[in-house]
């Protein structure tokens, strides 16, 4: 049976160019179209007032009798519709850009599939990057349910013909469109409230919904600039406001859905645009926040327009909007997006310099669509990128150090000076922010390291103490993070730095903060390079938003470790005597907003005498020695001292180049600085809230930088040391070299627990946590002394330590107690009672037989089981009082204006996002002149012709 | 490079130095060492003494209490004036036991019984401390042969179910007791456990009662209707050590047994001496007294030893527990018990019915002089005279207390050391007697040094 080709009887296409100051494509758009093997039959030209020469090349090209003059502000379908009423009728309507181009074969192969059934209405090419050529831009196109337009491919997906064959689709770009005439005339073109954008879409969905089908023709391909998206298109007086996108998008969501789907996507998108309208507020892009609500404003304020949209589709339906629904993108889709989005912020953060070769190249027009392009792959990543290598064999090293750590990664890791993580971020929220504190807990001032941390927490909302492992697990190679990136401003020896950077990250895991479960020294020694970073770069251009962020990082620095309040403001000082005028003004600013940003908890903790030494955990003493100290350690689990001897003796050194001895005696005298205040801790001492009366403080972060800032004065000098006689910078890169490694060899063979652990460490049994009330656990270890705490539940979370009552507060307790020690009576035991204490627990009453005994005499009390030999429990007959503690409104206010503060000011310190410069629309009348053209992240929405 | 602009860098370094060598000579920061242990003050004391018709229980204290409450078992009504806490009372009250609980900050409560046994029971005279809670008591002397009998009476003196655990040990070792251990006690109960059920026929018996949980008691009845009869209420002595002083010990020739038990595991060498009224004595006959392993011997004290009254000092190269039995006739006994040196005032009860007369203090000084003052008080705690008596060092003095009592009715004694001394009071009814360990009232008592921890 013979089946009719189209070519059999060619059916008319009638081809409408809309152009707007598109003079840089034309030429080879205008090209493209004389070598094609099937011709339009008629042609049409739609020059909307170019200023750049764009209608005397299409007149050139078309005649001036095909070309029609549109005026400014004229939408692509309007344009569309004026070059229809002037042109004669032809079966199809072929639309195109002026910065599109076509293969000779482009109208053939539309052809074939709109030729292929009757019910295509609507068929579109395979659109590819133009001048890139092997990425595809389009193959169909949808819309998902927040009114994002979504194309189903990758962000730079080449084509490798995996779209080949034709589908069925929503709707297909405008550039390169086939339409039939008669469903166009019948749909009434392209909808007026859409001059610009989604007119696509939504002539598409109208198409689907009259009962026609929207198909792709793969055999066809244009190549497309995008101009309009990538804002390579000189700006004209007359175009529509940035806002004019999403309008379109809430316009075409809004008037072609379902009479039920209607109510529900407007309540959805409203909220969602305020949410977005939140979130890019929070990201610093205030401009596109702005465009949201005037976009919502415009949607949403012409209820009637939109009703009268709506009954117009309603007139043209065939379909119901079921029919419609398979073409529209999966529900999931936003989610995917929104995914996309924090991962591309993620890479952004952490590779920065990996933006560049994410995005699309520019659209400078060096190569014709003929010429393809082959990438060179170049050598493998990990050669091109040795410190991204270098990082991922840290945290490979970091993970083997850790290896009895990696329970932590199921249940958490606590020991040492680290409780056990909260069950939830929520209980970090309630702790900073709640009105009440639970039984036991004090009235004072929340720590304000719980605020980060329940930040961070936040999106793993169920699995805090994740937070707190990985910050431990990976803390060595977090800190050589920061520090290389510091290293990048020191030095541009790419050997040399990385070898600092990982000398940096062993001195963190030499000083044993991680086995000592010492999250404020780790969490601090992450930040210090960060710190230095950022007061380098206000040294280098004093701006009150670097100085802000300066200031934030010193508060986020001394909320985990207040003792780097001190050091940040001698650095301060420093950098003032150094810099003098020039930051003075910038300086006060880095030095109040610390003050500010800490409020409370600088008058609780870092501006106390001493105290400030009580980093985030439990206030656990040092044992260190002056020669540990010396050595940048601070006793306790670290490496051995003589490792650091070398970077001593460099440290030294350095200081012999004359070339470098300034840079050198700046390091020298901030490794003074933080040495003094090493040697300070030595020799003093703080008290807790409760506790030991006296606390030798732990003094390893001042340590580390006395030793991290001679190995930055020999990373400074590092040039003129190397370029001596080759036995002396053998000798040199030698002894850099023994600190790193051994300090690696140590660590991998120690590794990075006890008495950090991660299995949990209960302080009392399962039997007793579950009771009501608080377990009185004492510690009879030592020979005259019985040491007590209160525990609530199965012990007390990071922070919750902060909060512990003073020992003042804690008076009564203590006397009973001691009365219960003594001769216990009905009275010693009702006072515990009335603490909320509803059990008394002995760990470990196998020596200390007579504090048993005592207890045992005590009335009202029933011994009860235990949950290991060795250890005795007591249970009060009677119930406790179970009062929690109420936080003054005041407090609370304050608590919740610290973290608006916060807020504000890490919105303030981020980056700002602006548009690419918009040139006044008035001052480019007459000019003919063609723009430089910016390379800048093309959006996913194409955008219309002539803007597009 | 200059030479300024080398000092110049040597500077830092220098500096750095300098830095170090200060910190060095300036003294470590300490985290504060563990506090000693402290004293607290006793706010409420609470006994249990054995009750019965033949008992007269005397609870008096060293400074008027807030309260003093009576609980009888099985349950009676007890006379209100009992339950003045700022009285000498005497009371006698028909039960198992009574356990009295007086609150008082640094009261000094303290309560005794007394009375004589009838004739089943031995016959003799009963002096004792009502029992404050014992952890680990030790008791020597018992036995459940030879027509003696000795009754372990467990009191719980609180709201709480009490257990205890015994070990009994005989001339031959230890005896595996049934049913000696998990001994439990109901809420304010007072049981007596004849030491015959556990371990019958046993001539000799020491007893050891470890408190395993609650507020326990424990006093041993001992009575014997053999030709050597007797009655003799046997507190417990001090707990196994090298170094301890049996005071108030009787004169005489014969008649004194000294008890030991090493309850360790290897023999012990023990050595006595006497601290007589003129000085340290030693007979060699009690030098080097092997007590085995295991074992609870009695040692008949010779008749070269010291006569007159004294203390004994008993001192081994492993830890025993030591009482002396006095038998000054056929008709009664007493049983001397170690205790520690008076570290506070210690009441010596006089009025405890008519049975009951003022007793004689054998005072003993351990080491360097010392001295005491004896204060007699009526009933109403009214002073009524005092005697202040010195102490010579290694030595033993006697008081009779007659002197300070002859003034008024004496319900009691405070016996107020100054320096270290140990005794004993011993009441004597005709040929009766009974020996009472002076033991300081209870108001401070040490305490571990108590802090709360992060």
């Amino acid at each position: 049976m013979h089946v009719a080709h189209w070519l059999d009887d060619p059916p008319t296409v009638g081809a409408i160019l809309v152009s707007r100051n598109g003079a840089t494509w034309l030429p080879k758009v205008l090209g493209s179209f004389s070598r094609m093997y099937q011709a339009p039959d008629v042609w049409r030209a739609v020059d909307v007032e170019s200023t750049d020469g764009s209608a005397q090349l299409v007149r050139d090209s078309f005649g001036a009798d095909r070309v029609i003059r549109a005026p400014r502000g004229t939408g692509f379908g309007q344009a569309v519709a004026l070059a229809v009423e002037a042109m004669p009728r032809t079966d199809w309507l072929w639309l195109l850009h002026d910065d599109a181009t076509v293969l000779p074969g482009t109208l053939s192969g539309l052809l074939d599939v709109a030729t292929s059934a009757d019910d295509i209405a609507v068929v579109g090419p395979k659109i590819r990057e133009w001048p890139s050529l092997r990425r595809l831009v389009e193959v169909g196109v949808t819309i998902t349910g927040t009114g994002v337009r979504d194309t189903g491919l990758e962000p730079g997906e080449p084509d490798a013909g995996q779209h080949d064959r034709p589908r069925d689709v929503l709707a297909v770009n405008t550039a390169g469109m086939l339409v039939r005439r008669d469903v166009f005339d019948e749909l009434g073109g392209f909808d007026a409230d859409l001059p610009m954008y989604f007119d696509d879409v939504d002539l598409g969905w109208r198409v689907a919904r009259a009962g026609y089908r929207v198909r792709t023709a793969p055999g066809g391909v244009i190549f497309h600039a995008e101009s309009g998206g990538r804002g390579t298109r000189r700006r004209a007086a007359g175009d529509l406001p940035a806002w004019e996108r999403r309008r379109a998008a809430l316009w075409t969501l809004l008037v072609n859905s379902g009479p039920v789907a209607f109510w529900w996507q407007s309540v959805r998108l409203f909220v969602g645009t305020l949410l977005r309208c939140l979130g890019l507020l929070v990201a610093k892009d205030p401009e596109a926040a702005g465009d949201e609500l005037l976009a919502l404003r415009s949607a949403y304020l012409h209820p009637v327009r939109m009703f009268r949209a709506r009954r117009r589709r309603a007139a043209t339906a065939r379909r119901g909007p079921r029919a419609v629904r398979p073409l529209l993108a999966p529900w999931w889709l936003p989610y995917r997006h929104g995914y996309d989005v924090v991962r591309g912020a993620v890479v952004a953060l952490v590779r920065p310099e990996a933006i560049e070769t994410v995005g699309r190249r520019s659209t400078v027009l060096d190569q014709a669509p003929e010429e393809v392009e082959e990438l060179d792959d170049g050598p493998s990543w990990w050669r091109q990128r040795p410190w991204f290598t270098t990082v991922g064999v840290l945290t490979v090293l970091a993970l083997v150090a850790g290896r009895s750590l990696l329970g932590g990664l199921v249940h958490g890791v606590e020991g040492g000076a680290l409780p056990r993580s909260p069950q939830s971020a929520d209980a970090w929220w309630t702790l900073v922010l709640g009105g009440e504190r639970a039984t036991g807990l004090a009235d004072a001032v929340p720590p304000l390291f719980a605020f980060p941390l329940a930040v961070v927490a936040t999106p793993v909302w169920f699995r805090p103490d994740l937070v707190v492992t990985l910050l431990m697990l990976l803390a060595v190679p977090l800190a050589a993070l920061t520090a290389h990136r510091l290293g990048r401003l020191i030095t541009e020896r790419r050997v040399a730095r990385t070898i600092w950077a990982l000398g940096y990250g062993a001195l963190v895991a030499a000083v044993g903060a991680v086995p000592e479960g010492r999250l404020g020294a780790v969490v601090a020694l992450v930040l210090a390079p960060v710190v230095v970073n950022v007061a380098w770069q206000l040294a280098e251009q004093p701006q009150w938003r670097t100085a802000l962020r300066l200031g934030l990082c010193i508060a986020l620095s001394a909320a985990f470790a207040p003792e780097t309040l001190v050091l940040s403001a001698a650095g301060l000082a420093l950098l003032w005597w150094l810099e003098g005028r020039w930051v003075s003004r910038q300086l006060v600013v880095a030095a109040v907003v610390p003050v500010v940003l800490l409020g409370p908890w600088l008058v609780a903790r870092a501006a106390v005498p001493w105290r400030w030494w009580w980093e985030a955990g439990r206030p656990v003493p040092g044992t260190e020695s002056v020669l540990e100290i010396v050595a940048g350690r601070a006793g306790g689990v670290g490496a051995p001292w003589w490792l650091s001897v070398p970077v001593v003796v460099l440290g030294v050194v350095a200081l012999v180049p004359a070339r470098t001895r300034s840079a050198v005696r700046t390091c020298w005298i901030v490794g003074l600085l933080c040495l003094a205040l090493a040697l300070v801790g030595h020799v003093t001492s703080f008290s807790a809230s409760v506790g030991r009366v006296e606390i030798s403080p732990w003094v390893g972060v001042p340590a580390v930088l006395w030793i991290a800032s001679l190995g930055t004065a020999v990373l400074v000098a590092s040039p003129e040391l190397v370029a001596r006689a080759r036995p002396v910078a053998t000798l040199v890169v030698v002894a850099a070299l023994v600190l790193p490694v051994g300090v690696g060899v140590w660590w991998l063979g120690r590794g990075a627990s006890d008495p950090l652990d991660d299995q949990a460490a209960s302080q009392v049994p399962a039997f007793l946590a579950d009771r009501p009330g608080q377990t009185l656990v004492l510690d009879a270890s030592g020979p005259d002394q019985v040491g007590y705490r209160l525990v609530s539940g199965r012990g007390g979370y990071l922070g919750e330590e902060a909060l512990a009552p003073s020992a003042d507060d804690l008076a009564p307790v203590t006397s009973a107690v001691r009365s219960l020690l003594a001769r216990a009576t009905e009275a010693d035991v009702d006072a515990l009672s009335a603490a909320g204490v509803s059990a008394v627990y002995l760990p470990d009453a196998a020596s200390s037989p007579e504090v048993a005994q005592r207890i045992d005499a005590a009335p009202s009390l029933e011994q009860t089981g235990s949950d290991r030999p060795g250890a005795r429990a007591w249970v009060f007959v009677a119930a406790p009082t179970l009062d929690r503690v109420d936080v003054p409104w005041w407090r609370q206010g304050l608590s919740w204006a610290q973290v608006v503060v916060w807020l504000v000011a890490a919105a303030l310190t981020a980056p700002v996002r602006r548009r690419a410069d918009e040139e006044d629309p008035a001052d480019d009348a007459g000019t003919d002149e063609p723009v430089d053209l910016v390379a800048v992240p093309v959006p996913q929405d194409s955008g219309q012709v002539g803007s597009r | 490079m200059s030479r300024r602009t080398t000092w110049t860098a040597l500077a830092l370094p220098v500096g750095a130095a300098a830095l170090v060598v200060g910190a060095s000579l300036l003294p470590r920061s300490t985290t504060d060492p563990a506090g000693g242990p402290q004293r607290v003050d006793v706010v409420q004391s609470t006994y249990a003494c054995p009750a019965g018709s033949v008992v007269t229980v005397g609870s008096g204290q060293l400074e008027p209490g807030e309260r003093r409450d009576f609980r009888v078992t099985p349950e009676r009504e007890v006379d209100d004036a009992a339950s003045d806490a700022g009285r000498w009372t005497t009371s006698r009250i028909a039960g198992d036991g009574v356990i009295v609980t007086q609150t008082g900050r640094e009261s000094g409560a303290v309560g005794f019984f007394a009375g004589v046994a009838g004739k089943a029971g031995g016959g003799g005279l009963v002096v004792g401390h009502c029992g404050s809670i014992v952890d680990d008591a030790w008791f020597l002397g018992l036995g459940t042969a030879d027509e003696r009998s000795s009754t372990l009476i467990l009191s719980n003196m609180s709201d709480t179910p009490a257990v205890a655990d015994l070990r009994l040990w005989g001339p031959e070792g230890e005896i595996d007791a049934v049913d000696a251990t998990g001994i439990a006690l109901d809420p304010y109960t007072v049981r007596r456990i004849p030491v015959a059920d556990l371990a019958a026929g046993e001539p000799a018996l020491a007893l050891q009662v470890a408190r395993r949980r609650g507020l326990l008691s424990a006093v041993v009845n001992d009575g014997s209707t053999a030709t050597f009869a007797g009655t003799e209420p046997i507190g417990a002595t001090a707990a196994p050590s090298t170094d301890q002083y049996l005071p108030g010990v009787e004169s005489g020739r014969r008649g004194k047994t000294l008890l030991l038990l090493n309850p360790g595991d290897r023999t012990a060498r023990v050595d006595v001496e006497s601290l007589a009224s003129d000085g340290p004595v030693s007979d060699r006959r009690l030098q080097g007294v092997k007590v085995p392993a295991g074992r609870f011997v009695e040692v008949d004290v010779p008749t070269s030893a010291p006569r007159g009254r004294q203390a004994l000092h008993v001192s081994s190269d492993e830890p025993v527990a030591a009482s002396v039995r006095v038998e000054p006739g056929t008709k009664d006994y007493s049983v001397v018990e170690a205790g520690a040196a008076l570290d506070g005032p210690a009441v010596v009860p006089v009025e405890l019915g008519r049975s009951v007369s003022a007793p004689r203090l054998l005072l003993t000084a351990p080491g360097d002089d010392a001295s005491v003052t004896v204060t007699a008080y009526d009933d109403r705690m009214r002073s009524i005279g005092s005697a202040d008596t010195a102490v010579p060092g290694r030595s033993t003095v006697t008081l009779d207390t007659a002197d300070v009592t002859a003034d008024g009715d004496v319900a009691y004694l405070v016996v107020t050391p100054k320096g270290r001394v140990v005794g004993a009071a011993t009441y004597a009814d005709g040929s009766l007697v009974s020996s009472l360990l002076l033991e300081s009232a209870p108001t401070r008592i040490e305490v571990p040094q108590v802090v709360p921890v992060d």
